[in-house]
């Protein structure tokens, strides 16, 4: 699949065949997701991937923003002493658009792997924190919740680019 | 004390629930106004999933179940999802009735 196919054909899909994502495909999925930027080359993210079922069961219990029943959940966290050790002090703003970038290049690798996945931002973040045994300095940002697309939803509306895009000064027309 | 829970119990299933709705109160204080109706709406959906798992529900619940299912996941406008719940409803009401009138 081309890149901008990959961009223009991805969805968030929140529907899941119980079919398991073998290892190999999700390492792949994995590696996009450390080859993407990030800000002074921090790399302050770490990722926590849950597959087992009834691990599954309790994270949903406690990220209202996961629908469907997907068959692995990546947790996506900000590692805080590699905020300070290497962000300065508008590292934890960076680590937000890394971890955004990271997300971004997970969802496309995995779509092309024929994988379908939802970003997922409802979660209550000192509960998964504790259930997972994440340590002080990592902190859950987000959720993937991956597995073979069930449904494949229609695209959303999106605004037009004049309405938010302008050519050299604000408000001037593209 | 501590609670012993086996994945297949009806207790572990509706703590998981309690967790789902404590999880949501609190996320609700700061999410947009229309994540309410539609997290009302997946713990009706996961309520009737936790009744048929423990063969509690008749072909009724799982009608409404499969309803819901089979739209939750499908992005919608708040008036769509409103007119959707609207008419689960009256699919409750009807059968509520029905059970009003046989007993």
């Amino acid at each position: 699949m081309k890149t901008i196919e990959a961009i223009f054909t991805r969805r968030s899909v929140r529907s899941y065949k119980a079919d398991p994502i073998p290892l190999d495909m999700i390492h792949k999925i994995l590696e996009a997701g450390r080859a993407s930027p990030s800000g002074g080359n921090a790399q302050a993210w770490s990722f926590l991937l849950v597959q087992s079922s009834r691990r599954l069961a309790y994270l949903r219990s406690l990220a209202p923003g996961i629908i469907g029943n997907p068959t692995i959940v990546l947790v996506i966290c900000q590692d805080d002493e590699r905020i300070a050790q290497f962000g300065g002090k508008s590292g934890e703003k960076s680590a937000w658009m890394d971890i955004g970038c990271a997300t971004e290049n997970i969802l496309l690798a995995a779509h092309d792997l024929g994988v379908g996945a939802c970003p997922i931002g409802s979660f209550h973040s000192a509960g998964v924190a504790f259930l997972l045994n994440l340590p002080r300095n990592i902190k859950p940002v987000l959720m993937l919740a991956m597995g073979y697309p069930e449904q494949k939803p229609s695209p959303p509306s999106r605004r037009p680019i004049s309405e938010f895009c302008y050519l050299e000064d604000w408000g001037q027309p593209l | 004390m501590k609670i012993e829970m086996d994945p297949s119990t009806l207790c572990e299933a509706l703590t998981l629930l309690v967790g789902y709705l404590l999880s949501s109160a609190d996320g609700l204080y700061d999410e947009p106004q229309g994540y309410g109706p539609f997290r009302l709406l997946d713990a009706a959906r996961r309520v009737l999933s936790i009744m048929k798992d423990n063969d509690l529900s008749t072909p009724f619940h799982d009608d409404l179940f499969d309803r819901i299912e089979k739209e939750i996941t499908n992005v919608k406008s708040d008036q769509e999802t409103r007119e959707m719940i609207n008419t689960y409803i009256l699919k409750y009401t009807e059968e509520m009735k029905k059970n009003l009138t046989n007993q």
